[in-house]
């Protein structure tokens, strides 16, 4: 283009046009900045923000404490303590092959764990864990290398204080504190509570601004229906009788009859809950709610059961057991001996497999099953158990003769050792089957949510129960079962040796489920218990009712039952404990009383303190001081005047008011 | 003719609202870079700027003031261009920071003389032009001296190196010379020549094609050559409209590679967002407009090259820069004029704006129809 800026002023209209065209040019430019300033922030903001939150912040999650278990008496059994745990961020690490080496300088690596650090540490990837709940003295250590890139966080790490105490109840949980088994996995949701979380926004340099977006939740606790004392002589009495028949394994339960409540529940093999994955998968499992049993005798409560409540029979009724052995089905069934003829009672005491499968065929399929089903089995009895087994139960109204005989006595038919239990605890309570409640409240906070007692429905009528009981009794003191007798105290109870089945059918004569079930003081119950001894040659009577005894000794004065069996005559002032405030809490108390009676007997002049003493400990107590004594209530002593560490003199006058304790319902 | 000199009041105000815009936003970018990096109180860089912004206002001032005119004396030109050259052969004997010698140091104070070099080249290319405006279709006698001292000057500049700002001076007087009426044909020639030898000078260095791919496609490599642009794309859209708050913004947080200084723009879109980017935006946009209008209403041709050639410095430099922050062009050192802390680069731009204020109170008041906006 030619351009003639000769002509005066013509170079203003050039420059003009030219300017013009410039300005344009800039024009388009500013207007495609302007385009591109709302395509980044308006239009693709989105994205972006994204891309940021992924450089600047990390949202870590703050564990919430998970909630504790405790037992019935508020003595925990499970917690949560902080662990510290190493995190490295290996693309903030400038020499990882050295930070290896420095770790491992402090952490003591095997040559294998050297190897995954080093092939943990070279990842791209900004998170990853060096190692989980570390112990505190490695963990100081690691703090004090100041690596870069390395960090600590702090974790929950669950702790079972009382190691294997109810480790099959309580379960464990997995390295996330997450719950793996028994009620630590059953009740996740409710023990987990809610993690918070913590934004950590970090510069390029990686220096961290930390905002708390949600503070955790902790989980909620549940109370256990468990008392711990009884569920330590359970554990020790069962391990003594499996380790000393050289058996299997084996199961104790043991139940409120008045609530349901299991106040302890024993297997063994056990384990350590604290150090779970070393564990066999045999010692986790929980026997008593998992593994089904052929309970062979102590089955024939429910038969007995059946037949009163029917008036099949009535206890005198005279069955002709002879010659000691019955046909019915192909293989012949046999009594130990020839009994001749038994009253329908002592066919019970003396368990008398032919007397007892007349009565089951007498009564029919139809009828004997509905009192099966009435008394729990073949049904999950509660939410509280994780792999509860229902049992195998022939539902059938009609069955070969055969069959319906051997289910009479116990056999052809499965049950969980902790159905059997809540059977025999529906005779003790008087006829009404209570569901077994492992966990008796929820603890929210400072609230407690008890979670009530549940009735399945009656099993028998409380007349049945009352003349099967009187039977039972009959077991303990002429039966089968003389070695369950504990002194001072009525027990009811029934023996059972099972056969067990052999691999290629037919049943043995030296491996045995050897179980006493029964319930004490029978005439006014406050324990059943059902020991199971699973492996052994013996019979019931003489591996399981010892067992029962011995727990029994132990738990009852721990209880505060008082003996109903040639007691000394109580000095009763007044039954009524209404004059005294309930109280929740209950002493705690571990000692032998023996022990710490005598200890006290010795500091005379000085008021001992007999709090949680039964009435009887308390007595005597008093008695060795010179102090006449006057009782108000029933129970534990619960007050005393004159108060511990009064100075006292022989002749003095002691009051004391027993309470039942909170713990023992009613 | 004695008429009241009244200069563009709406210039001055842009200038204005961008060299207080500046003073802000350095401090908000510059606060923990100054504690972090430099182990400085976090008020060091904004004192620094502060006291250029209020000598280069002062500059402004005096500049205002001295008529033009005075500006075409050859021996002004030619002292502007002397120091210039000495001044940019003078740094090669001084340090070297971060691979190149921009800088040299007086009495601690950092001196990039390539700023002044602008100005002087506009000046001489102003003076040169005017009287050569006739001949500009004949390429010895129209550009021979506007071409061999642009030559020299940029080419001492590419050695530093610092290739942004040659193109920067290149581009100004490119603009300069168009406007004086170089024909199309001379345009297109010098495309066909200056097209190999940017391509020849954008090979000479591996690193301008590594910048020149990585704008491309910056997702590439995200941490490592596309990390800048990625980061400044980051800074300014979560700005979104109303941007995160004075101060509150992250990506200054050592993400950004120069916060206070190239990449301050991006600072600014993330702390005030869409409307404080817009508003800046405008600033150069309202300097753009008035200084054209400055331009083609000059009393005479010196005055009109000299208003057109700083105007492009702002203006370009401005745009260039802003395009650099939002991925638009490829990564180059320049910085925003007025508010990027620096001294040279301010009071330079400010001087060199009073002198375009200078101009204008020369203009007729006849409104140039070319330069309306919209």
């Amino acid at each position: 283009m030619a351009v003639n800026p000769g002509a005066a002023g013509g170079w203003q209209r050039v420059l003009q046009a030219r300017a013009r065209f410039v300005f344009c040019v800039m024009a388009l430019w500013g207007v495609a900045i302007a385009g591109r300033l709302v395509q980044l922030q308006v239009v693709d903001y989105g994205f972006y923000v994204e891309r940021a939150e992924k450089q600047h912040e990390r949202t870590i999650k703050t564990p919430a404490r998970r909630g504790e278990l405790r037992d019935r008496d508020g003595r925990v059994l499970a917690y949560d303590v902080a662990a510290d745990t190493v995190i490295a961020d290996p693309r903030d690490l400038e020499d990882p092959p050295g930070t290896v080496r420095r770790l491992c300088a402090v952490m003591a690596c095997t040559a294998d764990r050297r190897r995954r650090l080093e092939s943990i540490l070279a990842r791209d990837s900004a998170y990853a864990y060096v190692e989980r709940q570390t112990s505190p003295r490695v963990a100081e250590r690691i703090r004090a290398l100041g690596l870069d890139g390395i960090d600590l966080i702090k974790e929950n790490r669950r702790y079972y204080p009382n190691g294997s105490l109810a480790a099959h109840l309580l379960g464990h949980v997995g390295v996330d504190n997450q719950g793996l088994n028994g009620l630590e996995s059953l009740h996740e949701e409710t023990l987990a509570g809610e993690p918070g979380r913590v934004l950590v926004q970090r510069d390029a340099q990686r220096q961290a601004f930390r905002r708390v977006e949600r503070r955790p939740t902790a989980g909620v606790s549940l109370e256990l229906a468990i008392d711990s004392y009884i569920q330590h002589i359970a554990e020790r009495e069962l391990r003594a009788a499996v380790r000393g028949h050289d058996a299997e394994g084996g199961s104790v339960v043991i139940l409120d009859p008045r609530t349901g409540d299991v106040l302890a529940l024993a297997n063994e093999p056990t384990f350590n809950p604290n150090a779970w994955s070393g564990a066999a998968s045999d010692a986790r499992r929980n026997r008593a709610t998992q593994d089904v049993y052929e309970p062979g005798s102590t089955f024939k409560i429910v038969t007995a059961s059946a037949a009163l409540e029917e008036e099949v029979v009535r206890p005198d009724d005279l069955i002709d057991v002879s010659p000691g052995v019955i046909h019915y089905g192909r293989r012949p069934i046999r009594d130990i001996r020839n009994y001749g003829s038994l009253s329908f009672a002592d066919v019970i005491v003396k368990s008398s497999n032919v007397g007892t499968s007349q009565i089951g065929v007498a009564l029919g399929a139809a009828r004997l099953n509905r009192y099966v089903r009435r008394f729990g089995f073949g049904q999950m009895l509660s939410p509280d158990f994780p792999g509860e087994s229902r049992g195998i139960v022939h539902g059938a109204s009609r069955l070969p003769d055969g069959d319906l005989a051997r289910v009479a006595m116990g056999y052809n038919i499965s049950v969980t050792p902790l159905q059997m239990a809540v059977a025999m605890n529906a005779v003790a309570n008087g006829g009404e089957l209570l569901a077994p409640r492992l966990v008796r409240a929820e603890l929210r906070g400072g609230a407690r949510e008890e979670i009530p007692v549940r009735v399945v429905g009656r099993a028998i009528k409380a007349r049945t129960a009352a003349m099967l009981t009187r039977i039972m009794e009959d077991v303990v003191t002429r039966g089968t079962a003389p070695a369950a007798r504990i002194p001072g105290y009525t027990v009811a109870g029934k023996t059972g040796t099972a056969e067990k089945l052999l691999p290629g059918g037919g049943y043995s004569r030296t491996n045995h489920v050897a179980s006493f079930g029964g319930f004490v003081p029978s005439t006014r119950p406050a324990l059943t218990i059902l020991v199971v001894v699973d492996g052994v040659a013996q019979f019931g009577g003489s591996v399981a009712a010892p067992a029962f005894r011995r727990i029994g000794e132990a738990v009852l004065p721990h209880l505060g039952v008082a003996p109903n069996l040639d007691g000394p005559p109580p000095m009763l002032v007044s039954a009524e404990p209404a004059s005294f405030p309930a109280m929740r809490q209950r002493p705690v108390r571990w000692e032998e009383p023996a022990v710490a009676a005598g200890s006290i007997a010795a500091a005379s002049g000085v008021m001992p303190d007999l709090h949680g003493f039964s009435a009887r400990e308390a007595v005597a107590v008093a008695t060795d001081l010179g102090l006449s004594t006057r009782l108000g209530g029933r129970g534990v002593v619960v007050t005393q005047v004159p108060a511990a560490g009064d100075a006292i003199t022989p002749g003095q006058a002691l009051t004391l008011t027993l309470d039942r304790r909170a713990g023992a319902g009613s | 003719m004695a008429r009241k000199l009244k200069s563009d009041k709406v210039l001055f105000l842009a200038t204005l609202l961008l060299v207080c815009a500046s003073v802000v936003m350095v401090y908000s970018a510059s606060a923990v870079l100054a504690m972090g990096r430099f182990q400085q109180p976090p008020y060091f860089f904004l004192l620094k700027q502060v006291l250029w912004a209020v000598l280069g206002i002062g500059l402004l001032g005096i500049a205002m003031r001295v008529d033009y005119r005075v500006l075409r004396r050859p021996i002004v030109i030619r002292s502007a261009l002397a120091v210039s050259v000495a001044a940019l052969i003078a740094v090669f004997f001084g340090p070297e920071i971060n691979g190149t010698r921009r800088w040299f140091s007086i009495g601690g104070v950092g001196i990039q003389p390539s700023e002044l070099a602008k100005v002087a080249v506009i000046l001489f290319a102003a003076a040169t032009l005017e009287r050569r405006m006739e001949s500009m279709d004949r390429v010895v006698r129209g550009l021979g001296p506007v071409v061999l001292v642009t030559g020299v000057v940029c080419g001492l500049i590419v050695l530093e190196p610092d290739f942004g700002t040659a193109f920067t001076l290149l581009t100004i007087v490119g603009m300069m010379v168009f406007a004086a009426g170089l024909p199309y044909r001379f345009l297109a020639g010098a495309a066909l020549v200056l097209a190999p030898a940017l391509a020849a000078v954008l090979i000479s260095e591996p690193y301008r094609v590594q910048r020149l791919l990585t704008f491309l496609d910056p997702w590439a490599d995200p941490y490592g050559d596309g990390y800048q642009i990625i980061q400044s794309q980051i800074a300014v859209a979560t700005g979104g409209v109303l941007g995160q708050g004075l101060m509150a913004g992250v990506q200054k947080l050592f993400y950004l590679p120069h916060p206070h200084t190239d990449f301050i723009y991006a600072v600014i879109a993330e702390e005030t967002g869409l409307v404080g980017a817009f508003v800046v935006l405008l600033c150069f946009g309202v300097i753009l407009w008035r200084g054209l209008e400055v331009a083609t209403a000059a009393p005479d041709r010196f005055g009109a090259f000299l208003a057109l050639g700083i105007t492009m410095m702002v203006s370009f430099q401005a745009f260039f820069n802003i395009s650099v922050v939002l991925g638009l062009l490829p990564t180059k050192g320049i910085p925003l004029p007025f508010v990027s802390a620096g001294g040279s680069s301010l009071l330079i731009n400010l001087l060199a704006m009073g002198i375009l204020l200078n101009v204008s109170q020369h203009t007729s008041h006849r409104r140039a129809p070319v330069a309306r906006p919209g």
